[in-house]
């Protein structure tokens, strides 16, 4: 009996114990209702800091950038809309080539292209029902296969893979530790969203060096890619950039010693002349004129074409990425 | 026990009410794919096996005869050319493996090579056939095209019948840039059924001679039989295919001629190429549409959008193959075919039924539907379609422009309706004249394509040439339309914020009379 006794007492401290616990415990939160996203303004609610950036950034500008509308004759070509306004990424599956949208084009590569889930809920850093957007924690974000939809098209992200920053170890690098750094070198504010790449001065002179050393009767130019877990210029074959000298002093009309770029598939004859990560190109100055010391710049060109072919303008039409004064 | 009592009380609470909503399903059941594009070429390979020739060791005592044969076609007097290129011919199959060294070494003479050329294809078989046009798509660089080989293979492939020919001659006049390969190529796909080439031939003829240097330097004894007058220049030789086909068509000048291509006015063009060795090539075609990188898939894209009825018959089917690459770019290539691939009319009605490829089919019926696809893309503007699809139908019905465009549309056009598809719908109506001058209908669309130049939210561009097109068709005072075109010359984004203003007052204007 005593025994029936000690174990309805036990029972019945155990169902106040339960009773104290349920009403102490915070009710699980409410699952937000399913919201369908048909625009990333809608993400600009909650996550302002990251909308306010990816406004500034080439990815929301990918439709609307006069240069994009000139190149591809307001998307007369068709083929540019696929990576210039995708359907999410995740919609066609990692690594997979994206499909073109029909509708908010404007929007270009947008929060819905990199965060939407085929159901419906948004990729993220954490698991959460309780928001409208209900993330899920999704590691595959940091994955080069995420970029390579659209950016392994011109082999960005081979490129990467067969470069030391791909190698596990203290080179290690992926694509969002340079172009998604931490904002102000601190993990806990999240990563920038401006994406910053060929655009973005000081990430192309961190991405090469330029150096030149006296040889006989002339000079030996050198242009190594120190930096760039990919191609010098990559991606694009609109890019290039263009190696240049004029006499020391001169303030007269550069002198073209070389191009780095990958050339359009018309373009019969011409080689791919990027330069890979890690690689060094040499060109060599013989002209008399470089006697008395040069000046040589590298620049980078954000479409291949010159205003006047004949007479470029370095200056005028290009960012400057390294000067060098070179005196004997 | 914190972490379990929410689950317990779930459990204990279990009446199937409760938890997370199902989530949305951002696309519709997919309907069943299957490997159409490997069934059909295992099929073709089959049919085909019969007739391919495998290459067999030369006969030890055959090949100094065709080396002294093709020795005397290159470096003898007329009569016994003619006479030794007989032979080589009569030779046929068994004479190929011998000829295709000799045209590819390029430790030999010029003249052996082209004269192991031309007695390929006088030879005529597939396999001669291809090694010229191997050698014709491997010459694309400089060292490769340092002699005149490629344009004598060019000239030599295209005395032949062979339709099979027809895509890859398709894809070598995308990069040529020779202006007399240009117009052998062209003349080629004619004799095939593809009148393709016509856009190269014009450039070929509009450039001036100093356009295209090697012009004229051909030795006249190279040239192709296949043109009538051996030593005219590239520019007079185009001139000549122009006129050719524009007498044996029937048309009154070569800008008909381009219309008979571009309309698809297929009765009158000569018959397409067909049989199963072509269709085999454009199979192969449609395969590359599967592969990742673009430059595959655009060259293979040029190439089918070229081609006519059977190539378009084949795209039809392909939209129902597994890879969803595949049924995308063949909507595309169709969509780009136009006119001439609306045999493939159904196949893409049943497509818009894809969740990934509908946009693309729709846009593609637009191009080339006739009344069957105006019903279909109408119904899939219900709500219950996916956005993305009623714009694309939106958009697409504005190409086609049915009589009843205007009852149509006019429900998508209220601010109750997503931006997209009234945007889609206000262009088509405007850029269609179908929508009623005067009407509330016209007028709401023209305040929708106006909100659209300045909102930020929609391609401005699409607006502002819809805008375009309308009042063109207005019979509006010659001043005012002057005003609107001056606006034009502004740049953007004034011209836009320019524009929008300009339409208001219009609008007032219009509303007060």
């Amino acid at each position: 009996v005593s025994g029936v006794r000690s174990l309805a007492a036990a029972l019945l401290a155990l169902a106040t114990l339960g009773l104290l616990w349920a009403l102490w415990v915070e009710p699980a939160p409410e699952p937000a209702p399913a919201l369908v996203f048909e625009s990333s303004r809608q993400c600009a609610e909650c996550h302002a800091e990251v909308f306010a950036e990816w406004e500034t950034s080439w990815h929301a500008q990918s439709w609307t950038d006069p240069e994009v509308r000139a190149q591809s004759n307001d998307f007369q070509n068709a083929d540019c809309i696929d990576c210039h306004a995708p359907r999410p990424i995740l919609e066609t599956g990692l690594g997979n080539r994206v499909l073109p949208r029909s509708t908010r084009r404007v929007e270009g590569v947008d929060c819905i292209a990199c965060h939407q889930r085929p159901d419906g809920r948004m990729a993220g850093t954490v698991d959460n029902d309780s928001v409208a957007c209900r993330p899920v924690a999704s590691r595959e974000l940091l994955d080069p296969q995420y970029c390579a939809g659209c950016h392994d098209q011109h082999g960005t992200v081979q490129q990467w893979r067969a470069s030391r920053f791909a190698v596990p170890g203290p080179d290690f690098k992926n694509c969002i530790d340079c172009h998604m750094p931490w904002r102000d070198g601190d993990p806990s504010r999240g990563r920038s969203h401006v994406m910053h790449g060929g655009h973005d001065p000081a990430l192309l002179r961190a991405a090469v060096e330029l150096r030149g050393t006296r040889t006989d009767g002339g000079w030996t130019i050198e242009v190594e890619n120190v930096g760039a877990g990919h191609n010098y210029p990559t991606d694009e074959r609109s890019r290039a950039s263009d190696l240049f000298w004029r006499p020391l002093g001169s303030t007269g009309p550069w002198r073209h010693l070389f191009r780095f770029r990958n050339p359009y598939r018309f373009q019969v004859g011409l080689s791919n002349t990027e330069l890979p990560s890690g690689a060094v190109h040499e060109s060599s100055i013989t002209d008399p004129e470089s006697a008395a010391g040069v000046e040589v710049a590298l620049f980078y060109k954000l479409t291949p074409h010159w205003t006047d072919p004949e007479r470029p303008d370095p200056e005028r039409e290009t960012t400057a990425v390294h000067r060098l004064e070179l005196r004997p | 026990v914190k972490r379990l009592w929410p689950a317990l009380l779930v459990v204990s609470a279990c009446d199937g009410g409760s938890g997370t909503p199902p989530p949305v399903t951002l696309l519709a059941a997919r309907t069943t794919y299957g490997d159409v594009v490997a069934r059909n070429l295992a099929r073709l390979d089959a049919e085909l096996a019969g007739e391919t020739v495998q290459p067999e060791a030369i006969a030890p005592d055959l090949e100094p005869h065709v080396l002294g044969l093709l020795e005397t076609v290159a470096h003898a007097r007329d009569a016994l050319r003619g006479i030794a290129a007989e032979e080589l011919a009569g030779l046929g199959g068994a004479a190929v493996p011998v000829l295709a060294r000799e045209l590819t070494d390029r430790g030999r003479d010029l003249e052996t090579r082209r004269a192991a050329a031309e007695a390929l294809a006088d030879v005529g078989t597939p396999e001669s056939l291809e090694v010229l046009l191997a050698s014709l798509e491997g010459a694309r660089t400089a060292v490769e095209r340092d002699n005149d080989l490629y344009r004598v293979c060019a000239g030599a492939v295209g005395r032949s019948d062979a339709a099979w020919l027809a895509p890859r001659l398709s894809l070598c006049l995308k990069y040529e840039i020779d202006h007399l390969t240009v117009v052998h190529l062209s003349d080629s796909l004619a004799r095939l059924g593809l009148v393709s080439g016509l856009a190269a031939l014009f450039v070929v003829v509009r450039a001036s001679p100093d356009a295209d240097p090697r012009e004229g330097r051909l030795e006249p004894q190279l040239e192709p039989q296949a043109l009538e007058r051996p030593q005219a220049p590239a520019r007079s030789q185009a001139e000549i295919v122009l006129e050719r086909l524009r007498v044996e068509l029937g048309c009154a000048d070569w800008n008909e001629l381009a219309r008979l291509w571009n309309d698809g006015v297929l009765e009158r063009l000569p018959p397409p190429p067909s049989g199963p060795r072509y269709e085999r090539e454009v199979w192969r075609t449609v395969a590359r549409l599967g592969e990742w990188q673009l430059r595959g898939v655009d060259d293979a894209r040029f190439t089918l959008l070229q081609q006519r009825e059977t190539a378009a018959a084949i795209l039809g089917q392909a939209l129902s193959d597994a890879d969803v690459y595949v049924r995308l770019h063949s909507a595309q290539c169709l969509a780009r075919m136009g006119p001439r691939g609306r045999v493939a009319e159904s196949a893409l009605i049943a497509a818009l039924d894809d969740p990934q490829v509908g946009a693309t089919a729709a846009e593609a019926l637009g191009r080339l539907g006739g009344p069957a696809a105006a019903r279909a893309l109408a119904e899939r503007l219900a709500p219950e379609r996916g956005l993305e699809l009623r714009t694309a139908c939106a958009r697409a019905l504005g190409a086609l422009a049915p009589e009843d465009l205007e009852s149509v549309l006019a429900p998508w056009l209220g601010d109750d309706a997503p931006l997209d598809l009234s945007t889609a719908a206000a262009e088509a109506l405007l850029r269609s004249g179908r929508a009623r001058p005067g009407s509330t209908v016209e007028d709401a669309a023209v305040r929708r394509a106006a909100a659209g130049l300045t909102s930020g939210r929609v391609e401005p561009s699409t607006c502002e040439a819809a805008l375009n097109a309308w009042l063109a068709t207005r019979p509006e005072p010659a001043e005012l339309l002057a005003q609107w075109r001056a606006l034009g010359e502004r740049p953007v984004p004034e011209r836009l914020a320019a524009r929008a203003a300009w339409i208001e007052t219009w609008r007032a204007s219009a509303q007060s009379r």
